[in-house]
């Protein structure tokens, strides 16, 4: 264990007093994704913005006048009024598959004299998701809807063999954040691991410095394991420059958004600490296969080219894993052994707490997991470290 | 036990030695082979008696790197033994790497840290004392003067004084038995001289060393036995009072690799 420790401390030693390596590794991840995240926020707040300010045409078929009035005070949405005729509301069909407008309110008849009785009252709400403006809409007076309390007084879109979403063949995508955050997040956390890792274990080799070590008494697992411990703690700290960043950048995006979104309304959505903190758990474990992963490579390479050459497909890999896990479908069916598969794991874990589909079995399944393949992978590094071919042959 | 050098305990022995290594394509086209394995070291004994400095002579590529490696248990024979103050190299390595100082110019400093740091950070792996480390620490760098350049990080030193730092953290340990490969190569003659002076101090003190080398000036001034080596193969290992009562060492040398040569072409 001292001699561990000693390893370690050498390892610190050598980090954190090289300015431009704390300075490249720890800081500028977090200012990095900060700066990111912060133009991606005010980017898609741009987007939206814009839809909302084009507007959108909604039809009212046996319009509810307490609806309607309310409907008045959102700006951009110009209502229109229509009787339910089987004829006229087939051609509303086509002209909302055509983007012509885009949503169809259809009240359940005598609507405004039943809202709050026994038989509660419905509106189904017809969108086109492939119309952005339809989405926007959309969103609009769902959450119109949602301030009014409705589920008391009211159902929206209550049956679930009905299409309401007219865009059929379009595949939905999941949230903007669920996308595209843990696929940045990974690809920092990977930049932040190839920074550190090659350096110290194949740049060791390549110097000639680890034949120094391995001439002394301390056993070759005791080196392995002070090294990969060492980078993991310096790549946590990495990951922590990650994590800051983007909940320093989180809120204020959400905010954006949503005020946005909701126009006038006040919607508080934001993420909590148990979401911040299942994130740094999944985060943490993730890092700690990246590192043994990476070091296993290093370990293999005779150089830090070499290491680095070793990783480019690794690395490949990681990017097509985050881009398929981007288009996996996200439902509550998700298979559970999914998150057995190490990255892709992390990845579908992060987007489930980003769009707040927590369930706890996967993200302990998840967890618990990278642990384990952690484990093996330092066992792994151990022996390599022993390896006389590993080490001098090739 | 009498050997050469009056009656002495055996430190280290080694017994029918043999090394291999793959040959890769580019190593095979590099050395016009077609072997797919080279012999490096080839049915190799010798032994080391306490308090003398024992001298391995040969050519590049001989075995003698090969042999100082496997003593100092960095890689492991094919075949044979290797015992240290009674101990397996491959079966007891840490109790081994207790008892060798290894230098060789493959063994390298972090280039990062200071002579200080890393005489601290070797001191500490190799179990010293703090209070002993810290006065061995000053006796050491205030021999090669190291003291005017201890706070230096290594980039900045020049090859000689990275030598000094070198050595010096080879001896963290105070050990019994020192394997240095080429200890002279690639240094000024003053601190080539320095080197030499304190390799025969260390003997003077009782401790053992081996060396690899090719120059033969250097084996005449500290060397008490020479075991020459050629081809992977212990050619012979006398005291060099014996090989060099009637020509110097280089012809004595000469003689016997010419004559290794023509045995192997007949």
């Amino acid at each position: 264990m001292k001699h561990i420790l000693t390893i370690m401390k050498k390892e610190f030693a050598r980090f954190f007093k090289d300015r431009r390596m704390v300075f490249s590794v720890l800081i500028l991840p977090g200012l990095l994704i900060f700066i990111l995240y912060s133009i991606l926020g005010s980017s898609i707040s741009k987007q939206i913005t814009q839809e909302n300010n084009k507007t959108a045409i909604v039809y009212l078929i046996d319009e509810s006048s307490m609806i309607r009035s309310k409907m008045e005070e959102i700006p951009n949405l110009e209502l229109k009024s229509e009787i339910n005729d089987p004829k006229k509301l087939d051609a509303l069909f086509d002209q909302l598959e055509n983007k012509k407008i885009d949503i169809i309110m259809e009240f359940s008849p005598n609507f405004d004299e039943n809202i709050g009785q026994e038989e509660l009252p419905e509106i189904s709400i017809y969108y086109n998701s492939s119309n952005s403006i339809s989405m926007s809409a959309y969103t609009t007076i769902n959450t119109l809807l949602d301030s009014l309390q409705h589920q008391s007084l009211f159902h929206t879109n209550l049956h679930s063999d009905i299409q309401y979403d007219v865009a059929s063949n379009e595949e939905v995508m999941g949230s903007i954040f669920g996308m595209i955050l843990p696929f940045l997040i990974i690809a920092l956390m990977f930049s932040s691991c190839i920074s550190v890792a090659p350096e110290s274990i194949a740049g060791e080799k390549e110097r000639g410095t680890m034949a120094t070590l391995l001439v002394t008494p301390i056993k070759r697992s005791e080196i392995a394991i002070g090294k990969v411990l060492s980078l993991s703690i310096i790549a946590v700290l990495c990951a922590l420059s990650s994590f800051l960043g983007t909940i320093a950048a989180l809120p204020s995006m959400m905010n954006q958004m949503m005020v946005d979104t909701a126009t006038t309304m006040e919607i508080e959505i934001s993420y909590q600490l148990k979401d911040y903190l299942l994130l740094l758990f999944i985060i943490i474990s993730t890092l700690l296969v990246l590192i043994g992963i990476i070091s296993i490579i290093s370990s293999y390479a005779r150089s830090v080219k070499e290491a680095t050459t070793l990783i480019a497909p690794f690395m490949i890999l990681i990017m097509v894993v985050g881009i398929f896990s981007m288009f996996t479908e996200q439902n509550e069916s998700h298979h559970v052994a999914l998150y057995f598969i190490p990255i892709f794991n992390s990845l579908i874990a992060m987007r489930d707490v980003f769009t707040f589909n927590i369930h706890v079995l996967p993200i302990l399944i998840t967890i618990l997991s990278n642990f384990v393949y952690a484990s093996i992978i330092i066992y792994l590094v151990t022996l390599m470290f022993k390896s006389e071919k590993v080490m001098f042959g090739r | 036990m009498m050997k050469g050098s009056g009656h002495m305990e055996i430190v280290l022995e080694a017994k029918n030695l043999k090394k291999t290594f793959k040959l890769s394509k580019k190593q095979q086209k590099l050395e016009a082979t077609k072997e797919t394995v080279k012999v490096a070291v080839d049915d190799l004994s010798f032994e080391l008696y306490q308090g003398e400095i024992y001298g391995l002579l040969g050519p590049n590529g001989a075995g003698k790197t090969t042999t100082l490696r496997i003593i100092s248990t960095l890689i492991k024979p094919d075949v044979g033994e290797v015992f240290v103050h009674g101990y397996n190299i491959c079966k007891e390595a840490t109790k081994v790497r207790h008892c060798i100082g290894f230098l060789t110019s493959e063994l390298k400093l972090e280039s990062f840290f200071t002579p200080n740091y890393l005489y601290d950070f070797f001191s500490s792996l190799h179990d010293v004392d703090p209070q002993m480390a810290k006065q061995r620490k000053e006796m050491l760098f205030k021999k090669f003067g190291i003291d005017q350049f201890a706070e230096v990080k290594v980039e900045n030193l020049s090859t000689g004084m990275r030598q000094k730092v070198s050595l010096v953290i080879s001896l963290v340990h105070d050990p019994d038995i020192i394997v240095f490969d080429e200890p002279t190569n690639g240094l000024d003659v003053l601190t080539a001289k320095m080197v030499t002076d304190f390799l025969k101090e260390l003997k003077q003190e009782g401790k053992t060393i081996l060396i690899s080398t090719h120059i033969f000036s250097l084996v005449e001034k500290i060397c008490d036995r020479v075991g020459i080596l050629i081809n992977g193969k212990m050619i012979l290992s006398q005291p060099l009072k014996d090989l060099t009562s009637e020509k110097s060492l280089e012809d004595v040398f000469f003689d016997i690799y010419q004559k290794e040569m023509e045995g192997k072409v007949l």
